[in-house]
């Protein structure tokens, strides 16, 4: 726990300072006529302080717990799958639903567990083709046509 | 006995079989958007109001109500069983009803949500039979002020809701409050960290946020543990609750539905709100607060009673005011003047077959709903058995639809992945992501109210204890924030005594 | 010779291509952009008038919700979308304020070419049902002797009920304290509760409330009385005629550089919807008035109203960074 903490309230002083930074630019205003720094300011000051004490305690009450921050062999896979996402976001609007989510289905299923190829090719054209059938056609959702028009 | 008359009147109506009918659809799909992630009321709503043109003013209605109070029943299904918020009113429904699933008790966690939910809708329908007019009238006296007041009250539920350390629960709701304050400025009208980007004018959707923290980033989670454990191994206790968990539950069912109906009333106040409030009142009461979060069964029993009561409180000031307290009853609205239909003070006079249908349909719909779900409770415990290879890519897929279909925004579901990898690294720094969703909800109300008060008062800090619904708020909300340090106090005193 | 022979064929090829482009278009579906999320108001007015518009085009016209900063982003994508004629925006007044009031705002009007002007909605002024003030009078008369005591509430900053606060106030000299909510429902709150001494909100917000004596109307930002209120006097009426022509309206733009044929096709068939007595009466009901206006008067209206809120915006000091 001792070095996890120390990293994570590190990390938080970060994000707040920058708040604090990125806040005192917009007018602050008095306590009495707050204007639209106002809070931004004070919940970043406030968090400071917070990953301040954070980072404080966890040299005073260590209890030397280091947990595995990552275990062996599933980061690759996280990021993968996290990138996969991103993407899928990225070109939902060019490439059109249909075509995207059999991609992103085809190597969900893959990068997650061992699931049969044929079974693979199955559960991504039922799903996409489904989806595209229920949400688009039945209950009216935009679903992007994307550049080949389906 | 004129309320019995119209409550008889308004069953003749509901029992017309096309109406029946129609009410049985609506909490159908209601219940299935509630258990799709990401895919809300306000969507279902919206997309299935165009085919409702046709219908008669009160079969519509009927429909479009029973999808609204249904969907609160589903929304509690994916939290308890993978720990992914079907709405976000259930946030907090994850915290215990998820331990409860991976101690095998899936059955009786979603059979007392579906119980809660059943007594909360059948109370609420009776509250709102009996009470709408005064009821409407104390909604009215809530202005910003009393929300003000009513927000940091809502704060402290902040301090019960962690269950490690409370410096990190402090500095996730910062975060919450930092995340809530990105957008337009709802009083200068003054863009903040929107980085010149118009997708961010509006602020940061709460429904990709949850989405992502807590959905996606339990997949990768467990998938990172490496898919071991193809099924859920823990062999089921039973599908419905014992005798021992309705005990365990009554109380909390009856507060939840209270908190839920008051809040819901309240044009902004709202479901997420009391949900959360529940759960701290429940922990703030227990015997064994200590046990919050490692699956209690009463923590599960009171939230989900509460944001079904507040759906259903939602439709007072909706149908006596013309007011609607969130986006679903916005749609609402919409659709009833489509129909012809102006809501607002003299609805119950010009339309009285709407008003009390639409009430006896409510009445009607839950029975439906609780018919409806106890037999889904099996059906969905086997999904758990679905190996989870295969489960977590459609987990993944629905919340990606869900989580577009909101505004079409790709942007969304860029946020919404970012929020997977921040809650997958808050999950390993041991960070609860529940302290940041209350915060970013209460965050941005609070601070409007704070301002829109002061520039009433003309920056006297008095209003908020001149007026007293305001300071009996205000005051509740110092003594649940006191009262641990008197606790410490006294018996620091007893055991210098002794 | 080589020169007659050129000049013919630039004139037949001119000529040519503006035929085809009558005749051509619309060879696909086209998509009429909303800027707010389907159910609200404003989508459920493109879909009333898109439904009609459909019956006059070849091709069908889908209505698409693209939600995002008060409908910029909706708006920012037509206006740097291809001018063809098959993505168009159902704009509103927001549309026109965004240019004026940001000023970081990445489109222009000038991004757009009106096509056509559908409905608008009055702003009434309001207070309490029991309150003390019962003519705009009074209002303004107490406004007058106590500056900046007056509590008036809107719907939101820099919306278009905030533009016509702003008008009164200089119009009338008087000093207000000025509270904005989030939304109509939180004004209709403000002054029901009398959390605030009055409000400029939408009509169809106010209707049922004025009808039903919890609210009183003191006047409505018009030049004209409404039929559905008949006793409720117009600002112009009242000696105030810039704030008696302050109104939300909708129409709809296409990106600038759109083809005039293709301008002239729609605008043709947009006539034709906004006649049909389907519309106007299915506009009623959900709090608009139909206000046809054609491409030209259109085109000149959206300039008159930029250059006004402009003004407004720059004296009333509501130009944010």
């Amino acid at each position: 726990m001792k070095r996890l903490d120390q990293k994570s309230s590190f990390f938080w002083m970060i994000v707040s300072a920058i708040t604090v930074f990125l806040s005192s630019k917009l007018p602050f205003g008095t306590f009495a006529n707050p204007g639209a720094g106002f809070l931004p300011f004070l919940v970043g000051v406030l968090m400071f302080l917070f990953s301040l004490i954070l980072f404080v305690q966890s040299f005073s009450k260590g209890e030397g717990m280091v947990k595995t921050l990552l275990a062996k062999g599933g980061t690759g896979r996280v990021l993968l799958i996290l990138l996969s996402l991103i993407l899928y976001g990225l070109f939902l609007e060019t490439l059109g639903f249909i075509l995207m989510t059999f991609l992103l289905m085809g190597f969900l299923l893959l990068a997650i567990g061992k699931v049969r190829r044929s079974l693979v090719i199955f559960l991504s054209l039922v799903s996409s083709l489904g989806c595209y059938g229920v949400f688009q056609l039945w209950l009216n959702v935009q679903l992007p046509k994307g550049i080949f028009n389906f | 006995m004129e309320i019995l008359d119209s409550v008889l009147h308004g069953f003749q109506i509901v029992l017309q079989p096309a109406n029946l009918f129609y009410c049985f659809l609506g909490c159908l799909v209601g219940t299935l958007v509630g258990v799709l992630p990401g895919l809300g009321a306000p969507a279902a709503i919206a997309l299935l109001l165009p085919g409702t043109f046709h219908m008669s003013p009160v079969s519509a209605t009927i429909m479009l109500a029973g999808i609204y109070y249904g969907s609160m029943y589903g929304g509690s299904t994916t939290s308890i069983l993978v720990n992914i918020p079907g709405e976000t009113a259930s946030v907090v429904t994850c915290l215990d009803g998820y331990k409860m699933a991976r101690q095998g008790r899936a059955g009786p966690a979603l059979g007392i949500s579906a119980f809660g939910s059943f007594i909360a809708g059948t109370i609420g329908v009776f509250i709102l039979v009996f009470l709408s007019p005064p009821l409407a009238n104390l909604a009215i006296k809530f202005g910003p002020p009393e929300y003000f007041s009513l927000m940091i009250l809502g704060l402290t539920i902040l301090t019960f809701l962690t269950k490690g350390s409370m410096v990190k629960g402090l500095i996730m709701a910062c975060l919450g409050l930092i995340l809530g304050s990105i957008g337009t400025d709802a009083i200068s009208g003054m863009y903040r960290f929107t980085f010149n980007q118009l997708i961010l004018y509006d602020g940061i959707g709460l429904v990709p946020v949850t989405m992502g923290l807590f959905g996606v980033s339990e997949v990768l989670l467990q998938i990172e543990e490496g898919v071991k454990r193809e099924i859920f191994q823990t062999s089921f206790k039973g599908l419905l609750p014992t005798f021992k968990d309705w005990m365990d539950c009554k109380w909390a069912m009856l507060r939840g539905t209270l908190i839920g109906f008051f809040l819901g009333i309240l044009p902004g106040g709202g479901a997420v709100v009391a949900s959360f409030a529940s759960y701290g009142l429940e922990k703030k009461l227990s015997k064994h607060p200590e046990k919050f979060g490692t699956g209690v069964i009463e923590a599960v029993a009171g939230p989900e009673s509460a944001n079904n009561a507040g759906s259903t409180g939602a439709f007072i000031p909706l149908l006596t005011l013309g007011l609607p307290s969130n986006v679903a009853t916005a749609i609402l609205l919409g659709a009833f003047m489509i129909y012809g239909l102006q809501p607002g003070p003299l609805l119950i006079k010009n339309h009285p077959d709407v008003f009390w249908g639409v009430i006896s349909s409510m009445y009607l719909g839950n029975v439906m709903l609780l018919i409806l779900n106890l037999p889904l409770i099996g059906i969905w415990v086997k999904f758990l058995k679905i190996p989870y290879a295969i489960l977590f890519p459609f987990i993944l897929l629905f919340s990606l639809i869900g989580v577009y279909s909101l505004n079409n925004s790709v942007a969304e579901i860029v946020i919404m992945a970012g929020c997977g990898i921040l809650g997958y690294l808050m999950k390993k720094f041991d960070y609860e992501g529940a302290p940041l969703i209350l915060a970013m909800v209460l965050g941005p109300m609070m601070e409007n109210a704070l301002r829109q008060s002061l520039m009433i008062s003309r920056g006297s800090f008095l209003i908020f204890f001149t007026r007293p619904i305001s300071l009996i708020l205000f005051g509740t909300a110092i003594i649940l924030l006191l009262l641990p340090l008197l606790g410490k106090f006294r018996r620091k005193i007893t055991m210098a005594a002794g | 010779m080589k020169k007659a022979i050129s000049i013919l064929t630039v004139l037949f090829l001119s000529v040519g291509a503006g035929v085809a482009w009558a005749v051509d278009y619309p060879t696909k579906p086209i998509t009429i952009f909303v800027g707010y999320s389907a159910g609200g108001a404003t989508d459920t007015a493109a879909r009333i008038v898109t439904n009609q518009v459909n019956k006059h085009l070849e091709q069908p016209m889908v209505v698409n919700n693209k939600p995002g900063g008060g409908s910029a982003v909706a708006a920012d994508f037509v206006a740097k979308a291809k001018p063809d004629g098959y993505t168009l925006f159902n704009a509103t007044i927001t549309t026109v304020i965004q240019t004026v009031a940001n000023p970081n705002n990445p489109f222009k009007i000038s991004d757009f070419a009106p096509i056509v002007g559908l409905y608008n909605m009055p702003l009434v002024i309001v207070v309490k049902g029991d309150a003390k003030f019962n003519t705009i009078e009074d209002l303004i008369d107490f406004a007058k002797k106590n500056p900046n005591k007056l509590t008036v509430g809107t719907p939101g900053v820099n919306s278009v009920h905030h533009f016509g606060l702003e008008l009164l106030k200089k119009e009338a000299g008087i000093e207000v304290n000025h509270i904005p909510f989030q939304g109509d429902a939180p004004g209709v709150v403000g002054v029901m509760g009398g959390h605030v001494d009055a409000a400029f909100l939408g009509l169809v917000a106010v209707a049922e409330h004025i009808k039903g004596g919890t609210m009183k109307g003191l006047a409505m930002t018009t030049s004209k009385r409404v039929p559905q209120f008949p006793n409720l006097p117009t600002m112009a009426e009242k000696g105030f005629p810039k704030t008696g022509n302050i109104f939300s309206w909708g129409g709809v733009f296409a990106p600038s550089g759109t083809p005039a044929a293709v301008l002239e096709k729609l605008s043709i068939a947009y006539q034709k919807a906004a006649a049909s007595q389907e519309v106007v009466s299915q506009l009623e009901k959900v709090g608009f008035s139909a206000t046809y206006m054609g491409a030209k008067d259109f085109d000149h209206f959206v300039k008159e109203e930029h250059k006004r809120l402009m003004e407004i915006a720059q004296s009333a000091q509501m130009i944010k960074k």
